[in-house]
């Protein structure tokens, strides 16, 4: 048995071999074609990084902060956010939920708008009564008759730590809602714009304000992992029912956002396919010469009776080594950049910030740290580079026996 | 042009039809690039004009003319313009400016039977607002402020605004604000139209009251926060000459502040050239990952005429002549895709131009954003010159390794090399 007559166990690890030993015939070529994957699939992972992590902020902010992941609320609250729309209380079921393995958070809230006025001015406020020790987000636990502001909100009140301020809105079933607080602090949500309109008193303190005793407006739940949330909220109805009450998810109830990113992604997704179809042919144009330059030899070592398959397996393992390589080395490369960017996040400066912080949002762009970004990617350019090689595959086979060069 | 470049450019010229299969995978890639490129950029552009002009229809005007210490959010009440009426019919005076209308800004909460929220309620005078804005002429029910039955007490809400409240033509709400002297008043007034503007935010965040209506609340008659107005088209549509007529106008109002829009919405102005700046970057890199190809290429061109380098060079071509030979290629080799993704870029910016690109899946999410569902990409001539400069100098770089290698061979050693 010649040595290209091997059993096939034997002739995938020979045609490993030889597929690694070409990698170094033509190092730098193999050195550009790896440098060609990585640095695109480095860009690719930064860039989506930075997306996904500004869109992850984007929810962070508004959702876990103030709007909740999941809303549980009376029939008919939502889009109204009426106070008239509000639930018993019900401590009994509230505690079922939070035992609850998937749920990180629920926090009853009583939720409204009031007028506050303070020593230098007044503006209106979305008013909401928390309860600290659920929300843990440092505010709310204070003497009754404490109020903390959103840093916009105090400087437009002219009020600081220790001034009254003065609110008087709209209460329950219409009845007239009045009261005067002390401010005992800063609240923040990490959006400017929100921060402008946003005073937080504890849940007691808003029942009495709003004449709403007993009730809640809402109960908003955190699941314990973001990314399955729509899957938590799926089935927590059916596990702890409340009568009377809906339970939406934030993209329900904030549809318009969820489109917004949806819209933004996939414009990314444009944008980086475009990158992908360059660097394929950058590979194809690697793929041909590899197969020009070996023209001779293919024709030579078919002649000497090496069978189609293991060449054409060489050549083709040779491509997905290169592709596996330059993910190795971009995805790498990319993760690191993420890990870096995670420490020292990315900040805006200048007329960009400006016009970031403008528009409502903190001018930082923290990268996502979800590790299916890189695997997802690799995989693509790896998938674009297994395809690609399928020219070389079938010059193998076009191959002449005989060749005259 | 010497003899000898005429030369070198025919050999290029030849060489690079030695392997047509090898150059038509550059030039495609090249040609794809460049057109995907011009295209994504002109579909920016398109986003962010329409963006940009839909704003100036629905609030922005061309130019304001305020106080110092003014703030659009309406939180300085005392910034006003004392004689506002006195400075818009000087404004109008001018040729340069083709309507102006004052305006009072002031935070206020909205109470409805059914819920509040806060917003910015703006006093405004009817006829000058049509004038200068397309919001009054957009109301699918009511009428913008012109009711006699309202006349006192009518005001016109967002739609977005009017769903949340469940608000009709013709609902009571109160309005609680405060005046300069920091009273807090509450007052009823009556809901006479909804307007549909161009972003929800809009829609949830401002209301229209009657000017007198509001200034007399207030207790500031005859005053304004912010002179809105519009100048001719011409001047408005280039950056220089709208800032032109602004300072102009500054001269003749030495006491207030005159603004474009591009001062006071600056993220308005911005987005563009950072959508802009961002994307000549992006194709930076699509062109960087494209030169890894061409340099590829370009090395196997050269490994597989060690020979005939070899003994053009023993025969006395000069190491210069080989090298320019090789950049020469090069940049041919590339320069052929671009006129071809230039021209596929153009023609397909000016078509779809004409015919605009529907999004209506996402429509809702771009109308938070301010976005019309149909797109119209801008035939942005002024980003060709970068794209080719940036093709040509990126191409160059991608040369310089294959041309060295080139320059290395030894003649000896290359003419018996297989």
């Amino acid at each position: 048995m010649s040595a290209f007559q091997k059993p096939p166990q034997a002739a995938v690890r020979l045609a490993l071999r030889l597929a690694w030993r070409n990698l170094g015939r033509n190092r730098r070529r193999s050195a550009i074609s790896v440098a060609a994957v990585a640095f695109a699939l480095f860009f690719a992972v930064v860039m989506r990084s930075l997306q996904l992590g500004v869109y992850g902020h984007m929810i962070e902010t508004l959702v876990g902060n103030v709007l909740g992941y999941t809303e549980v609320a009376a029939e008919g609250y939502w889009p109204l956010q009426s106070l008239d729309a509000a639930l018993p209380e019900n401590p009994e079921w509230l505690a079922a939920v939070e035992a609850d393995d998937q749920v990180g958070k629920a926090a009853p809230r009583v939720a409204g708008f009031a007028w506050l006025s303070g020593a230098k001015g007044g503006s209106a406020a979305q008013l909401v009564g928390i309860d600290a020790a659920r929300e843990k987000r440092g505010v709310g636990d204070g003497p009754p008759g404490s109020i903390w502001l959103g840093p916009g909100l105090a400087r437009q009140l002219g009020v600081t730590v220790g001034d009254s301020v003065v609110g008087l809105g709209q209460g329950y079933q219409g009845s007239l809602a009045n009261g005067g607080f002390v401010v005992a602090g800063e609240v923040t949500v990490g959006n400017p714009d929100l921060e402008k309109r946003l005073a937080v008193i504890s849940l007691t303190d808003a029942q009495q304000f709003y004449g709403a005793s007993g009730l809640w407006t809402s109960v908003v739940l955190s699941p314990d992992e973001p990314t399955n949330h729509r899957a938590v909220a799926a089935r927590l109805p059916q596990d702890h029912p409340l009568e009377g009450a809906v339970w939406r998810t934030w993209e329900e109830r904030m549809p318009e956002l969820d489109q917004a990113i949806r819209a933004d992604s996939t414009g990314g997704l444009v944008v980086l396919t475009v990158l992908y179809v360059v660097i394929g042919f950058g590979l194809l144009g690697t793929m041909l010469m590899l197969a020009e330059e070996r023209k001779r030899e293919f024709s030579m070592q078919i002649a000497l009776g090496v069978s189609r398959r293991l060449l054409a397996a060489t050549v083709f393992l040779e491509a997905t080594f290169l592709a596996a390589l330059g993910a190795l080395v971009g995805g790498g490369a990319g993760r690191l950049a993420m890990e870096i960017m995670h420490v020292y996040p990315l900040r805006l400066r200048g007329e960009l910030a400006e016009a970031i912080v403008r528009q409502g949002w903190a001018p930082i762009l923290p990268p996502s740290m979800d590790p299916t970004i890189v695997v997802t990617h690799a995989l693509l350019i790896w998938l674009l580079a297994v395809l690609v090689a399928l020219w070389p595959v079938r010059a193998v086979f076009n191959a002449p026996t005989v060749f005259r060069g | 042009m010497t003899p000898g470049l005429v030369l070198l450019l025919r050999m290029a010229w030849r060489n690079i039809w030695r392997n047509p299969v090898r150059s038509s995978v550059v030039f495609v890639s090249m040609g794809l690039g460049v057109w995907a490129g011009l295209f994504l950029m002109g579909w920016a552009s398109g986003i962010n004009d329409a963006r940009v002009q839909d704003a100036i229809d629905d609030y922005l005007a061309h130019g304001h003319v305020h106080v110092a210490g003014y703030t659009a959010d309406g939180t300085n009440l005392r910034a006003l313009l004392p004689n506002a009426f006195a400075a818009v019919a000087q404004l109008e005076a001018r040729p340069d400016v083709r309507g102006v209308t004052p305006r009072l800004q002031v935070p206020a909460m909205v109470q409805a039977a059914l819920g509040s929220s806060g917003l910015l309620l703006q006093g405004v005078d009817p006829q000058r607002e049509a004038q200068l804005f397309t919001i009054p002429h957009r109301l699918p029910d009511g009428a913008f402020l012109t009711d006699t039955a309202r006349e006192f007490n009518g005001v016109v809400v967002g739609q977005a605004l009017a769903k949340r409240l469940d608000l009709r033509v013709g609902d009571p709400v109160v309005f609680t604000y405060q005046d300069t002297a920091a009273t807090v008043h509450s007052t009823l007034y009556t809901v006479e139209g909804l307007y549909d503007g161009t972003s929800n935010l809009t829609e949830e965040a401002v209301a229209y009251v009657r000017l007198d209506k509001l200034a007399t609340e207030l207790g500031v008659p005859e005053a304004a926060h912010d002179l809105a107005f519009r100048v001719d088209p011409s001047a408005a549509r280039q950056k220089e000459s709208l800032e032109a007529v602004c300072a102009q106008i500054q001269e003749d109002f030495p006491e207030f502040r005159v603004k474009s829009w591009r001062k006071t919405a600056p993220e308005m102005g911005y987005v563009d050239e950072i959508m802009a700046q961002a994307l000549l970057l992006f194709m930076g890199i699509m062109l960087l990952a494209m030169a890894f190809g061409i340099l590829n290429t370009m090395l196997m061109a050269i490994l597989e005429r060690q020979r005939e380098l070899g003994m053009l060079m023993a025969v006395g071509l000069t190491r210069q002549r080989v090298f320019a030979l090789v950049v020469l290629e090069t940049v041919l080799l590339t320069g052929i895709g671009l006129p071809f993704g230039l021209l596929l870029g153009h023609a397909t910016l000016v078509f779809t131009n004409r015919t605009g690109i529907s999004l209506e899946a996402f429509a809702d999410g771009l109308a938070e954003f301010g976005i019309s569902p149909v797109i119209y990409p801008q035939v942005v001539t002024h980003w060709y010159l970068p794209v080719v400069a940036l093709v040509f100098v990126l191409s160059l770089l991608a040369s310089l390794m294959p041309a060295r290698k080139a320059v290395s061979l030894n003649p000896i050693e290359s003419m018996r090399a297989l």
